[in-house]
C-alpha cells in the first residue's frame, strides 16, 4: 500500500461512523449500477442498435449488473465489519439524488442512465486510491445532465439548494460525519487502520455477522481476527481498485477485472462504437433520477416527478419490494440459526433477481408522463425509501415481511389487471406469481423455531448408565493451534469454542476416556469408550455465555449450561453404544477395541488423597468382522498413561454435562446442531495441577493407518476406515501444543453395600 | 508454390489450445522467434485493437445454422475440413465397429471455441491404472509431479470451484494443496442440482462385484467459467451456450493465450508469426536412417490446392490434437515405410473418446432446465475404486438442459403436444409441464486403452486438397459397456429417491463426449510409447507433439485441464533448451 495521507478512524465511534459511511456506499453504488443496467435496450427492434453493437451492450448491462451483485456483497461485508468492531449493519441511506458534497468523495450521486459519461463517473467511483481523479466532480455534473434531451441548460449547475438562505460562514458542507478520504479505497484503508489501532477492536458478536456457508454471499467472510479484516478488506479494494503494480498483493484482482478496469473498458467500447457509428444509442430514453415523490432528505434539485400514475404505481411496488428486501437483508445479520439463513437466502435471491431486477427492467420502458420532446420519456426505478423501513428483528418480523410480500403480490396482479399491453401485463403477473411464491417460502417460519426436538425411538428417549468410572483430562490449547486445526470445522458447524477469563487466548479440549454399564435387551454389557472434544458453545448463544474462570468453569458454576464439549471423534468398544450415539445424540463415533485399566479401582478401599491412576489403549479394530485380535503398533491409535499424583482433589458439581453434535453424525449439508445433558448423579472430583503438585499425563501415539470401514445395520459407512487415524493426526495436530490443565475424576456411588460376614451358626 | 525458406526458433502447427499455450509461454524466452501455422485461415481477434475478441461472425453464423451442432459456427473450410455431427462422414471415413462421433474444429483458436469449459483433475490413480488394476500403461509421470502444473493450468484458465470440496478432500476428489485456491469461487448449483442434491443427501451405493461403498456426493465440477470478471473477460451470464460458443468469453478459450501470444514483442518487432490457411502435410527428416531429425515441414496452403510451402526450424512441436497430428505423422512415409516417430507402431492407436451413457426420468414437479451452463455438478465420488480392474469408473453429470440431447426436447415436446391436438393455453401448459418435470443424468464413461481401437490415413478416400482423410477404427470394450450398467444402476437408484415415473435407461446407444484422446501415448519406454512426458519424441529430438493425444489413460475426466498442465510442463523444457542453445 502506499502511505496515507490521511489518519486510520481515530477511534471505535470514528470506525463505526466510517464502516457506516461505506456500507451506504456500497449499497447506493449497487442501486446506481442496477439503474444503469436497466436503461440499457435489450434487442435490436428498440432501435438505435445493430446485431454487433447488441453484443457489447449485453456485456455492459450483465457486468453492470454483475458489480451490482458484488457491491451487495460488499455492503454485506461492511455490515460484517461493523457487526465484528460492535455495531449494527447500516442499512438506510438517503433517498436520490444528493448533492456531490453528501459523501467525502465529492461525486455526483443519483440514478442515471447509461452514457459515456456515467461510465466514467463510475470510473471514477471506483478509482484507485493512489491516483487522484482525472477530473472534479462538477465535470462530471456537466456531462451527466447535458444528457441529449435532459433538458437542462448550461449555467443552471449552480442551483440554489436547501440551505443557500444561510450567511456563508453557517454553509457547511453536507457530508456524512466520515473521516475526509478521496476515494473508497482510502475509506476503507482507514477502517483497516482504525481496527488495528484499538486495543481490542472485535468485541461484536459474531453470531451477528454472515457466513459465507449460509448465505448466497459466496465470497463474504466472518470477522473474527484482524487478519480476518485485512483480507476482508483487502477483496472489497481489490474487486473496487484491481491490484495495483506495486502492491504487495495475493494476487486477488487484477486491475482489468476491477470494477475501476471494468468500467474503463466500458467507456473506451462506447467511444469506438459511437466513432465507428455516430447514430448508436445503447441506452432508452431514461430520465436521470425519477421520482415518485418528493421527499424531505433529497438534497439536490436534479430530479424529476413521474407524472404518469401508472409508471409511478409500478415504480411505487419496486420501492416496496426493495424495502423488503432489505428487511431480508437485516435479519441475515440476526443471530439466527444455520438453517434460517439457508431459507433467508432462498427469499433473497429470487426477490432481487426474479421481481426487482424484471421490475427495473420495466420500468425503463414505462412513460414518464410529460410531454416535452426534449426530455427522456422513459422512467427507471428510484429505490425511494419511506419511514416505513422497519428493520425490525424479534419474531413477528417474518409475519409483517410474509404480509409485505403477499401485499405486493396483490399490488403486482392489479396493476397487471390494468396493464396497458400484454408485454407490460405478462410481466407484472410474472412478478405477482414469483411474490406469491416467495412469501409461501417463508411463511411460518418463525412459528418452527426451538419448537421441535430431535427424533428419537419411542421407548429410548432417555439412555441410563447403570455404572460409571472415567477420568477426563483437559488440556489447555493456544488458540490459534485449534483454530488451525478444526476452526473452519467448528465455524461452519455454528460452534464456538469457549475462553476463560484466566486464559482469553487460550481454548480448552478434553480427552475423556470412561467404562460404564449399561443395560440393554439382551444384559448388562460394560463398554469402554474414549471422547476428544472441545469446550464449546454454540455462536448463536454468545450473548447469554457467561465469563468465567476454567476452574469456575469445571467446578460446575456455569448454571447456564450453554458452555459444553463438542465432540470431534468418539470411540468406543460396544457396536449399540455406537450406533446409538451417532443416531441419537449426534455423535462422530465409530467401533475401537480400547484396554481401560484404573487404579483403584471403583469402590475398593479408596481413600481420600490417594492417587487415581489410569492405562488407557485405544485400537482401530483388527478387520470388518471383529474388532478383537491381536493388539499391535499398527492398530493403536493412542496409549494414555495418567495420574493424578499428589494433587489433592476438590469437589465439583460438574454434572449436568452438556455434550454436542450433530445430526447426522457427519455433517453435509442440511444438518441440525444437537445438544444433551448427562446428569451424573453424584460428585466429580477435580485435580488442578500446580508447579508443586504437577499431574503427569503421558499419551503414545501408534500407527494406525486406514482400517476395516465402520458397518451398521449391513450398511459400510464410506470413508469410516480412515477415522482412527483421523483421530489420531487431530490429536497428534493438537495435544502436543498445549498443556495439562486439569483431570476430573467421576466415579458411580456403590449401589449395594455387603459388610464383613458374621457368624451365623452357633459358634 | 509459395516461397519457402521461413526458418523459425520453434514452429508450433496447431493454434488451438496447446499450440496456443505453448507459444504464449514460448514468446517470452529473449530473441525468439516463434512460427504459429495453422490450417484455420482466419483470425477472429483485432490485431489494430490489441488483438480484441471479434468472435461476432462466428455467432452470426451459429444463429444462421438451421441444424445446431458443437461445430455449427465453425466455417467448413474447403482445404481443410472439419468434421461436423451432420454431416460427420463427409470427412472421416469410418471402419468401424463402432462410430466415432466426436468432432474438432479447424479453425484458429481450435475446439475449445465449442468445449464445456468442465476442468476436472484426473484421480491420482488414473495415472498408475496398469500398477493399480492392471488397466492400459501407467503415465510416465505422476500425480504429484503434474500437481503444480495443474494449479498453472487452473490460473491461466480461470477457474472457479468450491474449495470447500478440498480441504478436507471429499470422496473421490482429486487433492488441491492448500495454498492452491481456486482462483474464482464456484459456480452455484442449479435448482435441478439442488433437488438431485437434496434425493442423494446421505446416499450410498455399493459396487455389486468388490462390495466397496461409496457415497453418492453431488458437487460442483470445477470449471474454466469465470464466476467473477477474470483475465479481462466477464463473469458467465448465465447463456447456456458454452456449446457451440460462448457469446461473452466469460467461459475461457484458446483465444485468451493466442492473443497474448500475438502480443508478444521483442525489439518492437512481433515474437509469433501467425500462418493461415497452412495444412501440414508432410514432417520431412535430415536422412532416412538412424536417428533422424525434423528438417522441415511441408504444407498445402489455403490460396490453392497446388500452393505449397515449406518452413524450418530449431525446434517443431505437432499440436494438431489427436486424429490430425497421427494423420500427418503416418502419411509422412517417403523416408521411413511406417512415418515418423513410428518405430514403436503406436502412432494412431489407442484412440480414445469419453463414451457417454445417457437416463433420463420423469419426476413429480417441474425441476426448470434450461438454465445456466449445460452442465454446473457431477458426482465424482465414484471416479476410483477397486472395481477399477473389471469395469470402467464413470462420472454422472447433471444435465441443465433437460432432455434436448437425447429427445430434441423442448421442440419435440412441442411437435407432441400440437400433434395431439393441443393448441392455444393448454399448448403452453402442456409444454411448460412436459419440458420442465424431466432430470437427465449422463455418465462419461472410463474407456480401456485398444491397441486395435485407431486412425490412419485413408489410402483411397481424399479431401478436396488432394489429402488423405483420417480413416477410423474405433472400438468400446465391455470394460466400459460394465461400467456402463453399474452406471445405470446408480441412476436408478437416484431418480428412485427422487420419485420419478418413467425412467429411461438408453441402453444401446452410445453417445460421444468430443474427447478425442489417445494416438500419442507418451511413456518411458520407446518401444511402448510414442514421445516422453514432455512430449518428445523418442525417434527424433527435435520433434514435440502436444495436446490430448499423449494421455495412456483417460480415467472419466474432461481433458482440457490435464493437456494445458502438460503444454505448460513442455514449455518450460523447451523455454530451458531455447536458452541453453
Amino acid at each position: 500500500m502506499t502511505d496515507d495521507p490521511r489518519p486510520g478512524s481515530r477511534n471505535r465511534p470514528a470506525l463505526i461512523d466510517d464502516l457506516a459511511v461505506a456500507c451506504e456506499l456500497e449499497h447506493g453504488l449497487a442501486l446506481q449500477y442496477l439503474f444503469t443496467a436497466a436503461s440499457l435496450k435489450d434487442d435490436t427492434t428498440e432501435g438505435g442498435v445493430t446485431d454487433a453493437e447488441l453484443y457489447y451492450v449485453r456485456q455492459w448491462k450483465s457486468t453492470l449488473y454483475f458489480i451490482a451483485a458484488q457491491e451487495m456483497q460488499h455492503l454485506v461485508q461492511a455490515g460484517n465489519l461493523i457487526a465484528a468492531a460492535g455495531g449494527v449493519v447500516q442499512l438506510s441511506r438517503p433517498n436520490f439524488p444528493q448533492e456531490s458534497h453528501y459523501y467525502p468523495m465529492e461525486l455526483p450521486w443519483g440514478l442515471w442512465p447509461f452514457s459515456l459519461a456515467t461510465a466514467h463517473l463510475y470510473r471514477d467511483w471506483e478509482e484507485p486510491a493512489d491516483r487522484p481523479p482525472p477530473f472534479g466532480g462538477k465535470a462530471h455534473l456537466a456531462e451527466l445532465l447535458h444528457l441529449p434531451g435532459a433538458g437542462v441548460a448550461k449555467g443552471r449547475l449552480e442551483l440554489p439548494h436547501a440551505h443557500d438562505h444561510l450567511p456563508a460562514r453557517l454553509r457547511q458542507p453536507l457530508r456524512a460525519r466520515a473521516s475526509r478520504h478521496l476515494t473508497i479505497g482510502e475509506l476503507y484503508n482507514g477502517i483497516r487502520q482504525g481496527f488495528e489501532a484499538l486495543a481490542n477492536p472485535i468485541i461484536g458478536d459474531p453470531g451477528r455477522q454472515v457466513d459465507r456457508y449460509d448465505s448466497a454471499f459466496p465470497q463474504v467472510r466472518r470477522i473474527r481476527t484482524l487478519g480476518d479484516v485485512r483480507l476482508a478488506i483487502e477483496l472489497i479494494v481489490e474487486q473496487g481498485e484491481g491490484r495495483l503494480p506495486d502492491q504487495e498483493s495475493r494476487e486477488l484482482v487484477d486491475v482489468r477485472d476491477s470494477h475501476f478496469g471494468l468500467f474503463v473498458a466500458m467507456g473506451r467500447e462506447y467511444e469506438r462504437l459511437k466513432r465507428e457509428r455516430p447514430d448508436f444509442e445503447p441506452a432508452r430514453d431514461v430520465a436521470a433520477n425519477p421520482l415518485s415523490r418528493l421527499h424531505p432528505d433529497i438534497t439536490w434539485p436534479y430530479f424529476r416527478l413521474i407524472e404518469n400514475p401508472y409508471t409511478r404505481a409500478v415504480n411505487d411496488l419496486n420501492s416496496s419490494v426493495y424495502a423488503t428486501l432489505l428487511m431480508l437483508l437485516a435479519r441475515f445479520f440476526e443471530p439466527v440459526g444455520h438453517r434460517e439463513r439457508r431459507r433467508l437466502a432462498s427469499a433473497f435471491l429470487p426477490l432481487m433477481t426474479t421481481a426487482i431486477k424484471p421490475l427495473c427492467e420495466l420500468l425503463t420502458t414505462l412513460d414518464m408522463g410529460e410531454h416535452e420532446p426534449d426530455r427522456p420519456q422513459k422512467a427507471g426505478p428510484s429505490f425511494e425509501l419511506g419511514r416505513a423501513l422497519q428493520l425490525t428483528s424479534n419474531g413477528p418480523a417474518w409475519q409483517y415481511i410474509v404480509e409485505r410480500l403477499e401485499a405486493d403480490a396483490a399490488a403486482a396482479a392489479a396493476l397487471a389487471a390494468q396493464a396497458p399491453d400484454a408485454r407490460v401485463r405478462d410481466g407484472l403477473a410474472g412478478v405477482g406469481r414469483r411474490l406469491e411464491r416467495i412469501g409461501d417460502g417463508l411463511r411460518g417460519q418463525g412459528d418452527t423455531v426451538m419448537m421441535n426436538l430431535p427424533p428419537v425411538p419411542k421407548g429410548q428417549e432417555i439412555f441410563f448408565y447403570a455404572s460409571q468410572i472415567s477420568l477426563w483430562v483437559f488440556y489447555r490449547v493456544p488458540r490459534q493451534v485449534l483454530d488451525e486445526a478444526v476452526g473452519e470445522r467448528l465455524a461452519g458447524l455454528g460452534m464456538t469454542p469457549a475462553t476463560f477469563r484466566d486464559h482469553p487466548q487460550h481454548a480448552i479440549v478434553a480427552l475423556n476416556p470412561m467404562f460404564y454399564t449399561a443395560a440393554f435387551d439382551n444384559g448388562l454389557a460394560g463398554i469402554s469408550e474414549v471422547e476428544f472434544n472441545v469446550v464449546a458453545y454454540p455462536a448463536w448463544r454468545r450473548s447469554q455465555v457467561p465469563q468465567l474462570t476454567l476452574e469456575e468453569f469445571l467446578l460446575g458454576w456455569e448454571q447456564e449450561k450453554l458452555i459444553g464439549q463438542f465432540r470431534l471423534d468418539v470411540l468406543c468398544d460396544n457396536l449399540a453404544a455406537v450406533s446409538g450415539g451417532r443416531q441419537k445424540y449426534g455423535e462422530h463415533k465409530f467401533l475401537g477395541q480400547i484396554n481401560f485399566l484404573i487404579n483403584p479401582l471403583p469402590n475398593t478401599n479408596m481413600r481420600s488423597g490417594q492417587p487415581v491412576t489410569l492405562k488407557f489403549e485405544a485400537y482401530q479394530c483388527a478387520s470388518e468382522a471383529s474388532c478383537a485380535g491381536p493388539l499391535s503398533e499398527d492398530r493403536l491409535i493412542f496409549a494414555l498413561d495418567a495420574t493424578t499424583g499428589d494433587i489433592l482433589p476438590a469437589d465439583s458439581a460438574f454434572s449436568d454435562v452438556i455434550v454436542y453434535g450433530t445430526l447426522p453424525p457427519e455433517p453435509q449439508g442440511e444438518f441440525r446442531l444437537v445438544g444433551s445433558r448427562r446428569n451424573h448423579l453424584g460428585l466429580f472430583r477435580l485435580y488442578l495441577p500446580s508447579p508443586d503438585r504437577p499431574a503427569t499425563v503421558k499419551i503414545r501415539y501408534g500407527q494406525c493407518a486406514g482400517g476395516p470401514p465402520l458397518v451398521i445395520d449391513n450398511q459400510a459407512i464410506p470413508g469410516s476406515g480412515a477415522w482412527p487415524q483421523q483421530m489420531r493426526e487431530l490429536m497428534q495436530q493438537i495435544l502436543p501444543k498445549g498443556e495439562v490443565a486439569a483431570l476430573l475424576l467421576f466415579e458411580t456411588p456403590p449401589v449395594e453395600i455387603e459388610p464383613r460376614p458374621f457368624y451365623a451358626d452357633e459358634g | 508454390m509459395s516461397a519457402d525458406g521461413h526458418d523459425y526458433d520453434v514452429i508450433i502447427v496447431g493454434a488451438g489450445i496447446a499450440g496456443a499455450v505453448l507459444a504464449a509461454k514460448l514468446a517470452a524466452v529473449p530473441g525468439i522467434r516463434i512460427g504459429l501455422f495453422d490450417a484455420g485461415d482466419t483470425l477472429y481477434l483485432d490485431p489494430a485493437d490489441d488483438y480484441a475478441d471479434r468472435r461476432q461472425p462466428l455467432l452470426d453464423r451459429f444463429y444462421r445454422t438451421l441444424i445446431k451442432t458443437p461445430n455449427s459456427p465453425v466455417p467448413d473450410l474447403k482445404h481443410a475440413p472439419s468434421p461436423d455431427q451432420a454431416t460427420l462422414n463427409k470427412y472421416y471415413v469410418q471402419r468401424g465397429p463402432y462410430p466415432f462421433l466426436s468432432d474438432y474444429a479447424r479453425i484458429v483458436g481450435g475446439t475449445t471455441y465449442h468445449w464445456l469449459g468442465l476442468v476436472p483433475r484426473l484421480h491420482p490413480n488414473t495415472l498408475r491404472m496398469k500398477t493399480l488394476y492392471g488397466i492400459g500403461e501407467d503415465w510416465p509421470i505422476t500425480y504429484a509431479e503434474l500437481e503444480d502444473w495443474y494449479y498453472e493450468a487452473e490460473k491461466l484458465m480461470g477457474t472457479s470451484g468450491d474449495d470447500a470440496d478440498y480441504w478436507p478432500l471429499k470422496a473421490g476428489k482429486s487433492p488441491r494443496k492448500h495454498d492452491q485456491p481456486f482462483p474464482m469461487p464456484p459456480l452455484p448449483p442449479t435448482y435441478s442440482d439442488t433437488a438431485v442434491m437434496d434425493a442423494t443427501r446421505g446416499m450410498t451405493w455399493t459396487d455389486p462385484e468388490t462390495h466397496e461403498v461409496f457415497p453418492v456426493d453431488v458437487t460442483i465440477c470445477p470449471a474454466a467459467r469465470n464466476t467473477v470478471p477474470y483475465g479481462g473477460r466477464p463473469a458467465c451470464s448465465g447463456s447456456a451456450n458454452c456449446i457451440p460458443i460462448c457469446p461473452t468469453r466469460a467461459r475461457f478459450d484458446a483465444t485468451v493465450p493466442l492473443a497474448q501470444a500475438l502480443r508478444a514483442r521483442q525489439d518492437g518487432r512481433p515474437v509469433v508469426d501467425l500462418v493461415k490457411g497452412a495444412v501440414l502435410t508432410e514432417v520431412e527428416l535430415d536422412q532416412a536412417e538412424g536417428r533422424a531429425r525434423i528438417a522441415r515441414l511441408r504444407f498445402k496452403r489455403s490460396s490453392s490446392r497446388d500452393d505449397e510451402m515449406t518452413a524450418t526450424a530449431r525446434w517443431y512441436v505437432l499440436a494438431m490434437h489427436a486424429i490430425e497430428t497421427p494423420k500427418v505423422l503416418l502419411m509422412s512415409r517417403r523416408q521411413r515405410g511406417h512415418g515418423v516417430a513410428n518405430s514403436s507402431d503406436l502412432v494412431g492407436r489407442y484412440l480414445m473418446d469419453h463414451d457417454i451413457a445417457i437416463t433420463w426420468a420423469r419426476v413429480p414437479r417441474p425441476l426448470y432446465p434450461y438454465r445456466g451452463p449445460r452442465i454446473t455438478s457431477v458426482i465424482e465420488s465414484l471416479r476410483d475404486g477397486r472395481f477399477r480392474s473389471y469395469r470402467a469408473a464413470s462420472r454422472p453429470e447433471l444435465s441443465n438442459s433437460g432432455t434436448s440431447w437425447e429427445t430434441g426436447a423442448p421442440f419435440t415436446d412441442v411437435v407432441n403436444a400440437v400433434n395431439a391436438g393441443l393448441t392455444g393455453e393448454a399448448l403452453r401448459k402442456s409444454v411448460g409441464w412436459s419440458a420442465t418435470t424431466v432430470i437427465h443424468i449422463d455418465a462419461m464413461i472410463e474407456p480401456e486403452p485398444d491397441h486395435d481401437s485407431r486412425i490412419v490415413p485413408s489410402e483411397s478416400l481424399r479431401d478436396a486438397w488432394g489429402i488423405p482423410r483420417p480413416e477410423l477404427r474405433y472400438r468400446i470394450g465391455d470394460y466400459s459397456a460394465r461400467g456402463r450398467q453399474a452406471f445405470f444402476d446408480l441412476a436408478t437408484r437416484i431418480y428412485q429417491r427422487m420419485g420419478a415415473t418413467k425412467i429411461q435407461l438408453l441402453q444401446d446407444q452410445w453417445f460421444d463426449a468430443g474427447h478425442v484422446m489417445g494416438t500419442l501415448r507418451m511413456g518411458d519406454d520407446p518401444r511402448r510409447s510414442v514421445c516422453d512426458s514432455f512430449g518428445r519424441t523418442h525417434d527424433h529430438d527435435n520433434l514435440y507433439l502436444a495436446g490430448s493425444g499423449l494421455f495412456p489413460t483417460v480415467g472419466v475426466d474432461n481433458p482440457t485441464l490435464t493437456l494445458v498442465a502438460l503444454a505448460l510442463r513442455t514449455a518450460r523444457q523447451l523455454r530451458d533448451l531455447l536458452s541453453r542453445t
